[in-house]
């Protein structure tokens, strides 16, 4: 009796978990966010910040969606003031310290997108991950002027 | 002097000295050097001569380095298949290019974004590109030789990693600086950071230098 009790109230409380946070098992995805295609850009990138609220260590391991041809996990490494973007075959997110996606850092690449992205629009992708599982999230695509880090995680950095 | 007592007044010696040193220069008694202003990029004194250059401009017209001549040019080297670093250093570029038209140091400025890509970047591609950052950009590419001549002169490294299966979804490593080129197309300056203020405040370091 007690048990469902809790059951119960548990269910109550999943509406109440803020709406930034799509929760799969124990990583949790805030702001997803691109920034809108100047005309004839074919590719574009997609941020997030990711908080592993468990206890092990996680990774995202692909991105996928209809928006663009293919979806890549890519990191930036400046050397030299030479920037190199590369593919990465995961993205590690560990407890305690939230994996930024940001501009000019970890992101995920959107190659040969099939329209335009356009401010105010969401799109969404589909996250895979090693322990949590699949989650989809959507992406709100923002302005031009979209600052690097909108949601005030700067402090992160 | 006996050796011992050559160890005894040594470091004493030694200390006098630099106490002696850091006085001098504490105090100011050294005379002032001569320096170049200091910026936050790099000033390139005397400014560096180009050689002349064949680059395609965003209407597909010629484009030699006389069209440098006789105002300063921010120069860009990046690709449009670049997702957000040539993105954000170009918005970088148009806010410097608001700055200094809210200062009135505008009237003499030109803003070029050259693509070492010319495989994708086609010259009107470049265009539509280019004016959706500031309506004063201008886009321009070249063959392949031309672009490699020309930033090699100019410092700018970059490198087309070409191996994707279609030839196609490829990438290219490049460096970030934005260059400075003078009245005289000649390189002046190189900035390392692209903070439109601290851009600003360079340029204008730079417009009170007597002419080189
Ligand atoms: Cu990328």
């Amino acid at each position: 009796m007690k048990k469902t009790a809790w059951l119960l109230l548990s269910a109550l409380c999943v509406p109440f978990t803020p709406a930034l946070a799509a929760e799969p098992g124990a990583i949790q995805i805030e702001t997803p966010w691109a920034r809108e295609s100047p005309p004839a850009a074919a590719n574009g990138a997609a941020y997030m910040t990711l908080v592993n609220t468990g206890g092990e260590t996680d990774h995202l391991l692909s991105a996928s969606g209809e928006v663009a041809e293919t979806v890549e996990l890519h990191t930036h490494l400046m050397e030299n003031n030479v920037m190199k973007m590369r593919k990465v075959e995961a993205i590690e997110v560990a407890h305690g310290e939230p994996t930024v996606l940001r501009p000019g850092g970890l992101h995920i690449m959107l190659i040969g997108l099939k329209k335009p992205l356009v401010a105010g629009q969401t799109f969404p992708l589909t996250l895979r991950f090693e322990k949590a599982g699949e989650t989809s999230v959507q992406v709100t695509v923002r302005g031009k002027d979209a600052a690097a880090m909108p949601d005030g995680h700067a402090h992160h950095q | 002097m006996p050796r011992s007592k050559i160890f005894l007044f040594l470091p004493i010696g030694l200390a006098a000295f630099a106490v002696g040193l850091w006085l001098s220069f504490d105090l100011g008694l050294y005379p002032e050097r001569v320096e170049p202003p200091t910026i936050a990029g790099f000033l390139i004194t005397p400014p560096k001569v180009i050689e002349d250059f064949t680059l395609i401009d965003q209407s597909g017209q010629s484009f030699h380095q006389d069209r440098w001549r006789g105002q300063w040019t921010f120069l860009y080297f990046g690709y449009t298949f670049c997702p957000d670093v040539c993105p954000l250093t170009l918005l970088e570029l148009g806010k410097l290019q608001k700055i200094l038209e809210r200062e009135h140091l505008d009237q003499n400025t030109a803003y070029l974004f050259v693509s070492v890509d010319p495989k994708r970047d086609l010259p009107q591609r470049l265009g539509e590109y280019t004016a959706y950052f500031n309506p004063k950009f201008r886009g321009a590419t070249g063959t392949a030789e031309e672009l490699a001549k020309l930033a090699q002169q100019l410092g700018i490294y970059y490198k087309i990693l070409d191996s994707a299966a279609d030839g196609q979804n490829y990438t290219v490593d490049h460096s970030t600086a934005v260059l400075l080129i003078d009245p005289q197309a000649r390189l002046r300056a190189v900035f390392t950071q692209h903070s439109p203020d601290t851009m600003a405040a360079d340029f204008r370091k730079i417009l009170e230098l007597p002419p080189q």
